[in-house]
């Protein structure tokens, strides 16, 4: 016979409330019919808390579980591994809900409810976020000490005191390991929200994809630049090249190849002749929003980039591994031409097209090619071509199936970067020049507080490089600063604020709710914090070498010892000092009184006995003491005034604090007596 | 299995240890000398958690995980000393132990006072495996509580070692401390009904004491007046008196009674020796009740009749420690007189019959506060 683990009603109420506060973050996550088994078996756990039912019979739990094991099967087919197993978390937890007998139980909710917090950082990990994990972690700690607590014991606010005092006892402690704790590498590969949907440009591309991108208002991914921050025409920011062409979309080769070690970029580029005004280097680091790609954004041509990313041969970064979390890194970029002496092979590769169609652009390509035979020439004059009579437009009319770009060139006109870029390559490769098209973005917000720049989704682009044979360099072309030349000078923001369907998906950013000044500046500050969090919080394995170096100078297991251990000892005896002090009990006042009479009887062994009334204790004074008679009388009288008939006159207390005074000067000198001659007959 | 045992016998070690360093004592105050503190068997279960949280945030490589896991852990640490203050500076006084028949519950009372302001919670006292009860000190400073275990056999009796101990706040450590407990109860012989009163009678003859008599109260003879006392029956106030203005009397009768029983070892011979000190309690608490006079004959030790609380205890004290060793009771270092004179006025309400369901009530009473 099993005793029933009555859960008081103070343990009740938390538990209940930790489970919604465990489960709330869930709520985008996990398919919805598990809230609606939560109702279920917190309705029914209420109501068998109440006594109105009991608990469900094992056929039903067996049931339940069934059901929740088919639904989270079926849910495999839409939903990643890792949001299955979340879900089975959840109903696990959820279903220990329906039989709860014991502490244990109830233990087993509190535990997986723990996890749960830990694994909504999973979806999540903004500073709201943890703030309120933080939240969360605090109550679950309370329902645990609930459940520790004896039954009587029911007040509802004093388990959360004491967990948060116990949080704010952990937190210095806290705060010492996570700076210490050796940061490792993965122990197996995970592949997390495999499935999740992004929004960025793809590995393959048709024209009217990057207009898709200015519905969000998404960021891509913050910078801070160490110096002075290059001018806005200059912030190119490159992610990956495109050279394969089906006549209608663009795709990167399948095998990338790795770019050539040996190529030393900075000297040779020096070694170019050209105006050397336009060398520019510049360092930052760059915090990358999730992408789920393998390609990293940097400035142009990163130079110096950390080891675990490869540099292709088109001088984009690639990682061994698609981006499913923000990452932060450092970078050294530099602008301007690309020197490479491309192969046969290569520039035949930048010269590919289809076998057939888009006659008329190819034919308008050859002309120039007759009348030009400078690579820069011809895209001059392809540059004046473009800024003819085309529109910069987000919502272009649609193009056919085939023709595209005859359709775009020569009958439409009015298109977005990715047409333009596409044309444009399209154009030189039929003029025998290499080219490609280049994703990424251009421009970035300026956030003044603390000079970082963010670079959001809408301000996607698409522009082209063709390779000039004179130099033997790659040189960046963009039609789209000739059609429309304030897409360079002015943030997206502005140039396309009355397009219907910019930021058509953040209506918020668009109606200029929060470009207001006010707004605006609170907006920036946000991002501020927000960027330092995920500099040093969110991103903080990439820095903690950097940082302890800085701390420690050279790192040692001497040091890193005394670190904790110094810290750490600190911080627990503070705690233990403030559980453990000695704190007397508060006294009375009357007895504190009483006390410096007593301390003067002492010497006659007078004082007071233990245990001894006050009036029997004043009684046994007067034979000794007949002078101050009248005052014990007064004294013994307020005293059980203010004790027994619980007088609460300040006047009595006044009036025996002044009787002791009175007592305690014209006491008279008392001879000390040998213990026994008079305490004795006194004394039982 | 094998786990088990070596649990087992490590915990008993350690058990033996503890009460071998700690001698009885009146009062103990309880400090780190005393107290030992490890994980319990959840504190196990939830570093397992935090290993998982931890291979969760190095996998993910989410710092968040790792704060979490870390702020929890630390958690962990700081939880040994609010574990650990959640006992220490408790002070724990014996007080003293009542005597009960075999069969029941004998019952020891102690006073837990708190250190300064300090403030306790749920800290489980327990005298053998199942029953205990949990003790918060929040705002009051002392309190008092009775501890039950059933003796097994009659005698005085001395309690299992009485275990602290504490998982209060998280439940992730068990403090705890073995103390000797300083208390004696005296256990009677379990009261077994059988005989016939007339068997009594029939030892009247061989009588050593004949020719006294004793006054029992509500007789026929008039003994005189005694001042009236509230509660007194009305039919027998002296209203004549009250009337001449003598003040409120009331009638005092007795009964002359010559009828003094001798409880003796010789009346059944057929039963073996527990059988007949259980028969003869089972007579002592009938005579008391009665009111009758009697005496007690064992081999080796004669009571004369009389009656009263005193005579009872004196007579049930002889009847518990009928052919124990004499150096039973005196290994406790403490004359058995002392331990339930000290009791005495509730060993009064505690012995009669009823006891055994009063104390049941109590011992319910707590367990549903566990």
């Amino acid at each position: 016979m099993m005793p029933l683990f009555q859960l008081t009603r103070s343990s009740m109420i938390w538990l209940l409330v930790s489970i919604l506060m465990v489960m709330a973050p869930y709520i985008t996550v996990v398919p919805s019919w598990l809230f609606l088994l939560a109702l279920l078996t917190i309705g029914w756990r209420l109501m068998v808390h109440s006594g109105r039912w009991s608990f469900p019979h094992w056929s039903v739990r067996l049931a339940l579980m069934l059901l929740v094991l088919i639904g989270l099967i079926a849910e495999l087919r839409q939903n990643t591994m890792m949001v299955v197993t979340v879900g089975l978390l959840i109903s696990a937890f959820l279903l220990k809900l329906t039989e709860m007998y014991r502490r244990r139980d109830a233990l087993v909710v509190i535990y997986a409810a723990f996890l749960l917090i830990v694994c909504s950082f999973l979806f999540d990990q903004s500073i709201p976020m943890a703030l309120y994990a933080v939240g969360s972690l605090i109550v679950v700690t309370a329902s645990l000490n609930t459940v520790f607590r004896s039954q009587q014991n029911n007040d509802i606010w004093r388990p959360l005191k004491r967990s948060a005092v116990l949080y704010l006892q952990a937190l210095p402690m806290m705060l010492i390991l996570f700076l210490i704790f050796p940061r490792i590498g993965p122990l197996w590969q995970v592949d997390m929200n495999a499935g999740q949907s992004f929004t960025g440009l793809s590995d393959s591309m048709s024209p009217g994809d990057v207009s898709q991108l200015t519905r969000s208002a998404d960021i891509a991914f913050r910078v801070r630049f160490d110096e002075p921050l290059p001018a806005e025409k200059l912030r190119y920011w490159r992610g990956l090249t495109y050279d394969q062409f089906d006549g209608r979309r663009w795709r990167r080769s399948d095998r990338p190849r790795e770019a050539d070690r040996q190529r030393s970029l900075m000297p040779q580029y020096q070694g170019v002749e050209g105006p050397s005004t336009n060398v520019e280097s510049f360092s930052y680091l760059l915090t990358m929003e999730a992408s789920g790609q393998r390609w990293r954004y940097g400035l142009d041509v990163p130079v110096n980039y950390p080891g675990k990313f490869r540099q292709l041969d088109d001088l984009t970064l690639q990682a061994g591994q698609r981006l499913m979390q923000r990452q932060q890194y450092r970078l050294m970029s530099r602008v301007g031409p690309i020197p490479e002496t491309l192969s046969a092979k290569d520039v035949a590769r930048y010269l590919q097209l289809p076998a057939q169609g888009n006659a008329q652009s190819r034919e308008l390509a050859l002309t120039w090619a007759a009348q030009y035979s400078e690579a820069k020439d011809v895209s001059a004059q392809m540059l004046r071509f473009f800024a003819t009579d085309f529109r910069y437009t987000l919502e272009p009319p649609l193009l056919g199936q085939t023709d595209a770009i005859d359709q775009f060139l020569f009958q439409t006109q009015r298109g977005f970067c990715g047409h333009f870029a596409s044309a444009g390559v399209m154009l030189l490769r039929a003029a025998g020049i290499p080219a490609r098209v280049v994703g990424g973005y251009l421009g970035g917000e300026l956030n003044p507080l603390d000079g970082a720049l963010t670079v959001r989704q809408y301000e996607a682009h698409a522009w082209l490089e063709y390779w000039d044979k004179s130099d033997a360099s790659w040189h960046r072309l963009d039609p789209t600063a000739v059609v429309a030349p304030s897409r360079l000078a002015q943030s997206a923001a502005q140039l396309f604020s009355t397009e219907p369907t910019f930021l058509a998906d953040a209506m918020l950013m668009r109606n200029g709710f929060l470009s207001d000044s006010l707004l605006k500046q609170i907006r920036l500050r946000y991002e501020a914090i927000n960027y330092d969090w995920h500099r040093w919080v969110l991103n903080f394995h990439e820095r903690q070498s950097g940082f302890l170096q800085q701390l420690l100078g050279d790192i040692s297991v001497l040091k890193i010892l005394l670190l904790i251990m110094f810290p750490g000892a600190l911080v627990l005896s503070w705690v233990a000092f403030s559980l453990l002090r000695h704190r007397g009990a508060r006294k009375d006042k009357l007895l504190e009184a009483l006390e410096q009479l007593d301390k003067r009887l002492i010497t006659a062994n007078l004082q007071r006995r233990q245990g001894e009334a006050m009036r029997s204790f004043f009684a046994r004074l007067t034979p000794a003491l007949p002078a101050l008679a009248s005052e014990f009388e007064i004294l013994s009288r307020c005293y059980e005034q203010i004790c027994y008939a619980q007088d609460a006159d300040p006047e009595l207390r006044r009036q025996f604090k002044a009787s002791i005074d009175r007592c305690c000067e014209r006491l008279p000198k008392l001879h000390p007596v040998e213990a026994g001659a008079q305490g004795v007959t006194d004394g039982t | 299995m094998m786990m088990g045992s070596i649990r087992q016998r490590l915990g008993r070690a350690v058990f033996n240890w503890s009460l071998r360093r700690s001698p009885r004592l009146k009062k103990l105050t309880l400090s780190q000398r005393r107290i030992y503190i490890v994980p319990s068997r959840s504190g196990f279960v939830f570093l397992l958690l935090l290993l998982i949280m931890l291979v969760l945030g190095i996998n993910f490589q989410n710092n968040l995980m790792f704060a979490v896991t870390f702020l929890l852990a630390s958690l962990f640490i700081v939880t040994i000393l609010h574990t650990y203050a959640n006992l220490s500076g408790l002070t724990i006084q014996f007080v003293r132990g009542h005597g009960c028949f075999l069969g029941e519950q004998a019952a020891f009372d102690l006073l837990l006072t708190a250190q300064g302001q300090r403030q306790y919670e749920s800290i489980q006292l327990r005298l053998h495996q199942h029953s205990g009860c949990a003790v918060d000190l929040l705002d009051d400073r002392q309190r008092n509580l009775t501890l039950y275990q059933t003796p097994d056999r009659r005698g005085v009796f001395q309690p299992n070692a009485l275990l602290i101990e504490s998982y209060y706040p998280l439940g992730l450590f068990r403090a705890w401390t073995w103390v000797q407990t300083d208390l004696n109860a005296l256990i009677y012989p379990r009261p077994v009904a059988g005989g016939q009163l007339t068997d009594l009678r029939a030892i009247d003859s061989t009588n050593p004491f004949p020719g006294q008599q004793s006054e029992r109260l509500g007789g026929e003879e008039f003994a005189g007046l005694e001042p009236y006392q509230p509660g007194m029956p009305l039919r027998r106030v002296a209203w004549k008196q009250f009337a001449r203005g003598q003040g409120m009397h009331v009638k005092h009768y007795v009964e002359l009674n010559d009828e003094r029983r001798w409880l003796s070892w010789a009346l059944w011979p057929e039963l073996d020796t527990e059988a007949r000190l259980s028969r003869l309690t089972w007579w002592v608490l009938q005579l008391h009740a009665r009111g009758d006079d009697y005496g007690l004959m064992l081999p080796g030790c004669t009571i004369s009749p009389a009656q009263g609380e005193a005579h009872r205890l004196r007579v049930l004290e002889a009847l518990a420690c009928f052919g124990l060793q004499a150096g039973a009771s005196d290994a406790t270092g403490l004359p058995v007189d002392e331990v339930d004179t000290s009791g005495a006025s509730e060993v009064e309400d505690k012995a009669n019959p009823s006891t055994l369901s009063h104390i049941q009530r109590q011992r319910s009473a707590q367990e549903s506060g566990l």
